[in-house]
């Protein structure tokens, strides 16, 4: 049935212009108050760049794990949505010029706990937090994603003109290869960039807590733009509320998921009470931090946990782009609560200024534009993936 | 004896053409049909129009019970043994009887060492909730049979077949009207089903069915008299307690006079030991022994925790004598007598340490200065029940 459709009908038409108008147009706001949040304060700004960069490589890096994932697991439902994920695994190219940024301008004002040690303990750690090190590390990894995606989409995208099942194999291969190296890529990103902000502190959990944040973010994106391209038309009319369910579903277990990574790193460090181990929860619940914590809890586990529950709602595009919306939301708070309390906590207490909020509003607008290129470039469905048709027809 | 018909099948060779067959039947109106497929065919549900199951909500009840069971039963037990209700001491029945442990040094309700066992206990009920009303509700229980079981029709659907069939119950089922309408609808090899006979089940009409009876009833037999008679006496494996080492109070040749506990060496103390020097001499210690341990708000508390322990056990928490074993065991007299309340604190150290009656002596399970927070906390009580004017 596919194969009849003319390819062009698949391709997002110039009436998506749309799009980049409101991605610039929120990098534009955005950017703006960023400038007054740099002016207002230098330090804090910055730790609101990594947020920003931990959200970003949370939706670019998850949705190249998808990618992978469907072809590890051979998995039919989500094909046809599945340059959706290439398209935004595109965020990792931008995202390695930010990395880089970061570590060349503002480097002093996020690691400086490392970079200049005072205390012993973290002068043992030097062997692993120096920048040179750390710059390594950080190009390596970004080189090794952006190379797997480039891998993955060329295959993919070359698919298109003889629909060869070869290169379904192939990118089966990769991602056997890719999923080795994600889970330990994924674990050092989230020590660089969040872990090593305490450099005291350590959780040989924290890689699976980010990971498991990050897919949230992953699937949460995917369905917005599930539902946003299907909407107008985009993407295979036969597309129905089972990949609704299926994408619903997945943004419900990996929330679960999250909720019993994080309070399984609670309980073990709570249990243990060991004063190295409990001092990064302290710092979290002391300072009026505990309104944070406490709200994370109940707005990430619980509230989508119960919103999520009944099968019905799952199956319905508007809550799902709410709740898409709402997760995405609770991401940000979950990386706010994670990077934000090492700026001074004793000094600050829970910071937030309204100009911080541009940082969100860039870190939407990058998905959106980048997305809108990279998209703009290829065939929004896989049109001669052997699964495709499987996955048109999936019905519960 | 002309029997009823219960329904109508027909069928198909393809999962598509069930499909076709399954919106068919929807769109003409019938409601009481069923689809028998080899495996569960996907969309299924919405071309035969069925409405969601009830079934999660069941899984839903179970799993918040099984979450407040935990709750409620962990906060229960870990609780304070003695609820003061009113100002009054309440003496909980035996089955509802609370364990205050402290474990690890948490606080007796910590929630977090409590959720996983919430966790575990939301998720079996729930899955044993969802089964039991699964097989308890919604499968026509008592109905031990179905008129189409033992069918052409339902041997050809559990191989390499799709078949629908059309009940009678239905409002608008009409015999030949029905065989039509699965003809057109490119259904084959139509069957007509009839409805079962009531089961009769007895030994007067089945010779086998009584065989197997008696057979049961000789083998359940024979299994219970072994066990109980036989197999419960069989000696053990002894392989653990059987092992070549010196064991006390055998008779070893190579060791002096033969015997495996040796006596220390004279005038020899084992290590942390310190001998009690009024052993026997519950005068002397009452008049020489001074309680070194200050009456503070702490050791106060570290001594009713103490008494609490090994105390109330029998002289019940408050010392009157009537604990929880009243009535199986010798009950101690009153710590509150007038004659208790005049003994020195050197008598009450004495007492613990070497026991009076059948009270036998704590000296092993508790630690000297731990013995005299004791006495303080029981000179407390003492006062506590006969205030002195001055306290009020």
């Amino acid at each position: 049935m596919s194969a009849k459709q003319n390819h062009a009908e698949y391709r997002l038409s110039t009436q998506a212009r749309s799009l980049n108008a409101i991605g610039g147009s929120l990098i534009a706001i955005g950017g703006i108050l960023a400038v007054f949040s740099f002016q207002s304060d230098v330090h804090r700004a910055w730790h609101w760049v990594v947020i920003t960069f931990m959200f970003l490589l949370s939706v670019g890096l998850g949705n190249l794990f998808l990618v992978a994932l469907e072809y590890l697991v051979n998995a039919a439902w989500s094909t046809p949505i599945r340059r959706i994920s290439e398209g935004l695994g595109a965020l990792l190219y931008p995202l390695a010029v930010v990395a880089i940024l970061i570590v060349v301008l503002g480097r002093e004002q996020i690691f400086h706990h490392w970079l200049h040690p005072h205390d012993n303990i973290v002068k043992g750690k030097v062997g692993y937090l120096n920048i040179g090190f750390f710059t390594v590390r950080v190009l390596l990894c970004f080189g090794l994603w952006c190379l797997f995606h480039k891998l993955f989409t060329a295959n993919s995208q070359a698919q298109d003109k003889d629909g060869d099942p070869k290169y379904t194999h192939r990118n089966v291969r990769l991602s056997t290869v890719f999923m080795l190296v994600f889970a330990i890529s994924i674990t050092v990103a989230a020590m660089d960039w969040i872990m090593s902000l305490d450099p005291h502190w350590f959780s040989t959990m924290f890689g699976v807590y980010y990971f498991a944040g990050t897919l949230i973010a992953a699937v949460s994106v995917l369905t917005l733009f599930t539902v946003y391209l299907k909407e107008n038309g985009y993407l295979h009319p036969a597309l129905q509320k089972d990949t609704y369910y299926s994408l619903g579903l997945m943004m419900f277990a990996f929330n679960t998921f999250w909720a019993y990574i994080a309070f399984s790193q609670f309980m073990l460090i709570w249990y243990a009470n060991l004063p190295e181990e409990t001092l990064w929860f302290i710092k979290r619940w002391d300072h009026g931090w505990m309104y944070v914590s406490l709200a994370l809890m109940v707005l990430h586990f619980f509230v989508p946990f119960f919103a999520l529950l009944s099968r019905t709602v799952k199956t319905v595009p508007g809550y799902l782009k709410f709740m898409a919306f709402y997760l995405l939301g609770v991401h940000f708070l979950d990386l706010y609560w994670l990077i934000m309390p090492n700026y001074h906590p004793e000094e600050h207490g829970s910071v937030f200024g309204l100009t911080d909020l541009g940082f969100v509003a860039v870190a939407a607008g990058i998905v959106i534009v980048v997305f809108h290129k990279a998209i703009s470039r290829f065939n929004l469905t896989p049109i001669k993936d052997p699964k495709l048709e499987r996955g048109i027809h999936f019905r519960m | 004896m002309s029997k009823r018909i219960h329904s109508v099948s027909a069928l198909f060779d393809t999962p598509d053409d069930i499909i076709h067959a399954a919106e068919k039947t929807k769109k003409a109106g019938y409601t009481r049909f069923d689809v028998n497929t080899p495996y569960p065919v996907h969309g299924m549900d919405d071309a035969m129009g069925l409405k969601p199951t009830m079934l999660p909500f069941c899984t839903l009840f179970f799993g918040l019970m099984g979450f407040f069971i935990a709750l409620g039963l962990q906060w229960w037990t870990s609780g304070d043994p003695m609820p003061v209700i009113g100002g009054l001491d309440f003496k909980l029945p035996y089955f509802l009887e609370r364990y205050p442990l402290v474990i690890g040094g948490k606080p007796l309700f910590s929630l977090p060492a409590f959720i996983p066992v919430m966790f575990e206990l939301t998720v079996l009920l729930s899955a044993l909730g969802t089964v039991g009303c699964l097989i308890a509700g919604f499968c026509n229980l008592p109905a031990n049979g179905h008129p189409i079981q033992d069918s052409n029709y339902i041997r050809a659907t559990a191989c390499d077949r799709y078949g629908v069939c059309i009940e009678s119950t239905d409002p608008r089922f009409d015999l030949e009207e029905v065989k039509a309408f699965l003809i057109k609808a490119g259904g084959k090899e139509i069957e007509i089903h009839m409805e079962n006979e009531p089961l009769k089940i007895g030994l007067s009409n089945n010779l086998g069915f009584g065989a197997i009876l008696a057979t049961v009833a000789i083998v359940v037999s024979a299994k219970t008299y072994f066990v109980y008679n036989i197999m419960l006496y069989l000696p053990p494996w002894t392989w653990m307690s059987e092992q070549p080492k010196v064991l006390p109070q055998r008779v070893v040749e190579f060791l002096p006079a033969s015997e495996a506990m040796m006596a220390p060496p004279k005038g020899t103390v084992a290590r942390g030991f310190m001998p009690y020097r009024y052993a026997g001499n519950p005068d002397e210690a009452a008049s020489n022994l001074l309680n070194p341990v200050p009456v503070t708000g702490e050791s106060l508390k570290q001594g009713k925790n103490l008494f609490d322990i090994h105390c109330s056990v029998c002289h019940g928490y408050q010392g009157k004598g009537d604990s929880r074993l009243n009535g199986q065991f010798p009950a101690p007299p009153s710590l509150h007598s007038e004659k208790n309340r005049n003994l020195e604190d050197g008598r009450f150290y004495h007492i613990i340490t070497e026991g009076q009656n059948v009270m036998p002596g704590y000296a092993k399970h508790i630690s000297e200065e731990d013995r005299w927070k004791i006495v303080n906390y029981i000179r407390a009580l003492q006062r506590a029940v006969n205030a002195k004017e001055s306290d009020l």
